[in-house]
């Protein structure tokens, strides 16, 4: 039925494809550009998906700006000036350089009236252990140098419980706010007198309109410039800058790659053919997989990553090889249309069967933007192969000039010899193989970048968003009480070294239960004299004393999640993901963990009911090397797969022939990733899986061909295979890593499969010459 | 020479925006007295704290330790002991450690200027006045951190050839007066400060 020509096929099929684009278009599909669209679906915990993004969402919004001088005066005046830049810029609808305290102190103030049942962790802990040795401190405290915080006075607060209870929350890199501006000391860091002033500047949009409309960048690199002629040192951070960095070097890539790999081909077509209509006819080919691919993808997925789009430009290289084969295929003399199309139709369906089922295996990969290539690919073939087998035979008219010869030096070579003889080459590289499953080398981000972030994030002393500890309960009391559950533990890491900070809710919203044993606590200084004591030593007035006495025996008030959460630091705040069907959820985060600490913290989790350990850039890169292990596997059973399917059409003694193509290719692909030490990762094999299909392409085609038909087919293979390393050779030079290693695992992949498919040719009968290699 | 006269032009062009505004006072450095520069100072002080709701000031007595890089230990031995450590990653009280503003954490610019003679320093800090004297020098620090205004009214320095007294006004009408006595300037470091100031880093985030 396919090779009967029937004109109206073809525009029928392409017809459909355009009017899914139009619907799809017209309701708003669009192409995705945040890279976060890359991860995979995640561990499926719905507690860790919410948690990750109330950790995370405040801040894709957010760039902070700090400029760096030896006076603070110095740098409060560049950060005024380059708040002026971003302003002016329009990039940016809120920026705000310095922090008003009088709101939270205000909200701190409030919670005094709750101070008779409000104790810090440590507190608690002393008060009950021993509390005359705990009054002893807080009194000889009074006689050294200690200043008021200026929250509450000492009347208020005599042994400065509250303010004990408040300090986690007024924890921090201890920002001043000098002009103006707030002022970081980084003098301890640099061994001299250092200081950041820092501006926090909020884009206008999302950041995908940021990353699509790249002025961000711009900004940042005349920000770099100005910051330098200023001899002031500046750093940035920020979610939007990072994805407009990713999203602009990937646009650009698509453009270089496609764009060069079209010029190669053109050329490539102009050169052989001298004629402009076999050059329209691939690029038909090349335009009928794109738009299919593209319309098959929107159709599935409703939206597209563009790094679906930079990978699929290899859809570009292999559907040519159809192209090929069939215009190839026309240079015989005495050609025909229908003759032509008997001629290639054996081996282009074999290929396409195999391509097809290779491409679709990249969909098992948990990426998102994965699968989207799988579909994207897998549907662009086909609509490419359709083209070929409908529309060419139609348009494609006989050549005025036989093909050319190939003339390989060693072609005479045994066929087990060279196999023996790769292998032989081969295996030391497969032992300097040294995988790195981090999902980091998804992320084309500049070393400047890189190491801005990291020394802001110490200087703002900022948790990580990445791991924590999520303790859930069936209420809120339970969730409260399992975290003071958690905090002695925590507490001695941090003792040990192990952790440089945690924070979790609990330890500024107590239980009922510890508020319940902090108003006893409490109570007992009152009855058993202490505070009195204490206070007459101290000298304070009998007024005052009396006052404080009343409070701190008066009925308690308890104090509720939700009036607590009203009042404690939003850092607090974040941490609270609260209840759902039941479940209630909080968060507590560490700062500065050892290498040694995560076992620790997994331990203390496991120990605990209700808290689990969640490691979520450690869980994707656990991921991507359980899924390079799996397409490893996934690999060798596409090849024996593809081996039982030829065995049974060409026998098995051709079936191997063939199928020593792609496996020998995929050997120096990786071989050659060994040697030179390239980045190993899940997305090689990826490249493995392109060379499979493609490598399973050129046999084919070469095999195939009868003894007439293999000048032609070589020149076909040579000519796919030459557009094909053009295209993929620009992947490698891509400033992403896995996209790079991608192109260096292809290139020496394709070469091999091309001289291999040329070399693999089956027997000769007796007088047929070897004028066909 | 053209070159030349174009970045002269330039350095004009840019000298109303990059020169100090009005957040420095420029004749400070005539306030300032001249004191000798030491990297490491040793004494004895006394201390007088007076708060509103209390009805005697509380006195205490001891020792501190300041040196120009690690900073300031303050150690009280009467009539309670106690351990103050200042260094630029924060306070250390008796081993605790406290992060983030503090009114205290200015002390450290203010021992440089008196004793390691980095007077120009404390205006990175304080707006800094001159006030009367019948003999010898004294200064006014007003804090530039805003965020302290509650906290931290203002810092009294005063002293002759040597420095004598530093007074702290909180802003809750507290005041807290510092007596230097028996000051001296060792070439190095005892050990027994060495490790306060190591286990005070230490336990730094």
């Amino acid at each position: 039925m396919l090779t009967k020509l029937r004109p109206s096929l073809w525009p029928g099929l392409m017809a459909l494809v355009g009017l899914i684009l139009i619907v799809q278009f017209g309701r708003g599909a669009g192409l995705q550009t945040d890279l976060h669209a890359l991860l995979p679906d995640g561990p499926g915990d719905p507690g860790v998906v919410a948690a990750r993004q109330q950790l995370t969402e405040p801040f894709a919004r957010t760039t902070l700006w700090l400029t760096g001088a030896d006076s603070p005066g110095k740098a409060a005046r560049a950060a005024r000036r380059l708040a002026e830049k971003l302003h002016d810029s329009g990039l940016f609808n809120d920026i705000h350089t310095d922090i008003d305290s009088a709101p939270v102190r205000e909200a701190w103030r409030e919670l005094l009236q709750w101070q008779r049942v409000l104790l810090s962790p440590a507190d608690h802990r002393a008060l009950r252990d021993d509390p005359e040795r705990f009054i002893r401190h807080r009194l000889a405290e009074q006689y050294g140098l200690t200043g008021s915080a200026g929250v509450v006075t000492l009347a208020e607060d005599p042994l400065g419980l509250f303010q004990r209870y408040l300090s986690p929350m007024m924890e921090g890199p201890g920002a001043a706010v000098i002009d103006g501006m707030m002022i970081i000391d980084a003098g301890d860091r640099r061994g001299e007198e250092y200081y950041f002033a820092m501006l926090h500047a909020s884009v206008a949009d999302d950041a995908f309109a940021v990353s699509t409309n790249p002025p961000l960048l711009a900004l940042w690199q005349q920000a770099i410039e100005w910051a330098e002629a200023q001899d002031v040192a500046l750093h940035v951070t920020g979610a939007p800058v990072f994805t407009a960095y990713g999203s602009a070097s990937a646009s650009r890539e698509i453009t270089l790659i496609g764009g060069i790999s079209l010029l190669a081909i053109i050329s490539l077509l102009l050169w052989r053919f001298r004629s402009p209509r076999p050059l329209l006819l691939t690029l038909t080919v090349i335009g009928a997989g794109l738009a299919g691919g593209l319309a098959t993808s929107l159709l599935v997925f409703g939206q597209l990553h563009l790094i679906t789009l930079v990978f699929g430009a290899t859809v570009i290289g292999v559907s040519v090889d159809y192209a090929f084969h069939y215009l190839c295929d026309s240079l015989r003399p005495g050609w025909t249309p229908q003759q032509g199309l008997h001629h290639v139709l054996p081996g282009l369906r074999l290929a396409l069967i195999t391509s097809v089922l290779a491409f679709l295996s990249l969909a098992i990969a948990p990426f998102p933007a994965l699968r989207q290539v799988a579909v994207f690919t897998a549907s662009g073939l086909i609509f490419s192969w359709l083209t070929v087998i409908w529309l060419l035979p139609l348009l494609t008219l006989p050549a005025s000039a036989p093909a050319p010869r190939l003339r390989l030096p060693v072609r005479r070579l045994r066929w087990a010899w060279i196999c023996l003889a790769l292998l032989a080459a081969c295996l030391p590289g497969l032992f300097m193989l040294e995988a790195r499953d981090d999902i980091h080398l998804l992320y084309a981000a500049p070393d400047r970048l890189v190491s801005d972030d990291r020394l802001i994030g110490e200087l703002l002393q900022r948790t990580e968003g990445s791991y924590f500890l999520l303790v859930s309960a069936t209420d809120e009391e339970t969730l409260l009480q399992r975290q003071e559950a958690l905090l002695p533990g925590l507490e001695a890491l941090v003792n040990e070294g192990r952790l440089q900070g945690y924070r979790a809710p609990a330890e500024v919203i107590p239980s009922q239960q510890r508020q319940a044993e902090n108003a006893t606590l409490t109570s007992e200084l009152v009855t058993s004299g202490r505070l009195r004591e204490y206070m007459t030593q101290l000298g304070l007035g009998e007024t005052h004393a009396r006052a404080h006495e009343t409070v701190m025996s008066a009925p308690p008030q308890w104090l509720t999640p939700d009036a607590a959460l009203r009042h404690v630091d939003p850092r607090y705040r974040q941490l609270w993901l609260g209840c759902e069907e039941q479940t209630c959820r909080a968060l507590v985060t560490v700062r500065g963990m050892a290498p040694a600490a995560e076992s620790a913290l997994q331990t203390l989790a496991g120990e605990h009911p209700g808290v689990q350990w969640v490691n979520y850039v450690g869980d994707i890169s656990q991921g991507m090397r359980e899924h390079r292990r799996l397409s490893l596997v996934m690999l060798s059973l596409a090849l024996i797969v593809a081996t039982a399917v030829l065995a049974f059409l060409l026998g098995p003694r051709q079936a191997l022939r063939v199928i020593s193509v792609p496996v020998l290719a995929i050997l120096v692909s990786l071989a050659v990733v060994g040697y030179s030490g390239a980045l190993f990762s899940v997305f090689n094999l990826m490249a493995l899986l392109l060379i499979v299909g493609v490598g399973i392409d050129y046999a084919l085609f070469y095999h195939c061909a009868d003894r007439e038909g293999r000048r032609s087919a070589a020149l076909a293979v040579t000519m796919a295979a030459a557009t094909t390393v053009l295209a993929f050779g620009l992947l490698a030079f891509s400033q992403t890593p896995v996209i790079s290693a991608f192109g260096i695992t292809l290139v020496p992949g394709l070469v091999a499969a091309w001289l291999l498919a040329l070399l693999a040719r089956p027997p000769e009968h007796p007088g047929t010459g070897a004028n066909a290699g | 020479m053209k070159r030349v006269l174009t970045a002269v032009c330039l350095v004009m062009l840019c000298w109303p925006l990059t020169a100090p505004g009005a957040d420095h006072n420029p004749p400070a450095d005539s306030v300032l007295p001249e004191l000798d520069a030491h990297d490491i100072t040793r004494g004895e002080f006394t201390q007088t704290r007076r708060l509103p709701e209390l009805s005697r000031p509380l006195r205490s007595s001891g020792r501190f330790v300041h040196d120009v890089d690690h900073g300031i230990i303050w150690q009280v031995l009467e009539p309670a002991p106690s351990t103050l450590v200042i260094t630029p990653r924060g306070l250390y009280q008796d081993g605790e450690h406290h992060s983030g503003a503090n009114p205290m954490t200015t002390l450290r610019p203010v021992f440089r200027a008196l004793f390691s003679g980095d007077m120009a320093r404390l205006e990175d800090h304080f707006e800094v006045t001159a006030g009367e004297a019948g003999e010898g020098w004294t200064l006014e620090l007003k804090p530039r951190d805003s965020s302290l205004a509650s906290a931290l009214q203002k810092i009294i320095l005063s002293g002759d050839d040597y420095p004598q007294q530093v007074v702290i006004k909180d802003g809750d009408g507290g005041r807290t007066e510092l007596r230097f006595a028996a000051i001296e300037h060792p070439d190095t470091l005892d050990e027994q400060s060495l490790q306060a100031f190591e286990r005070a880093h230490k336990t730094a985030p």
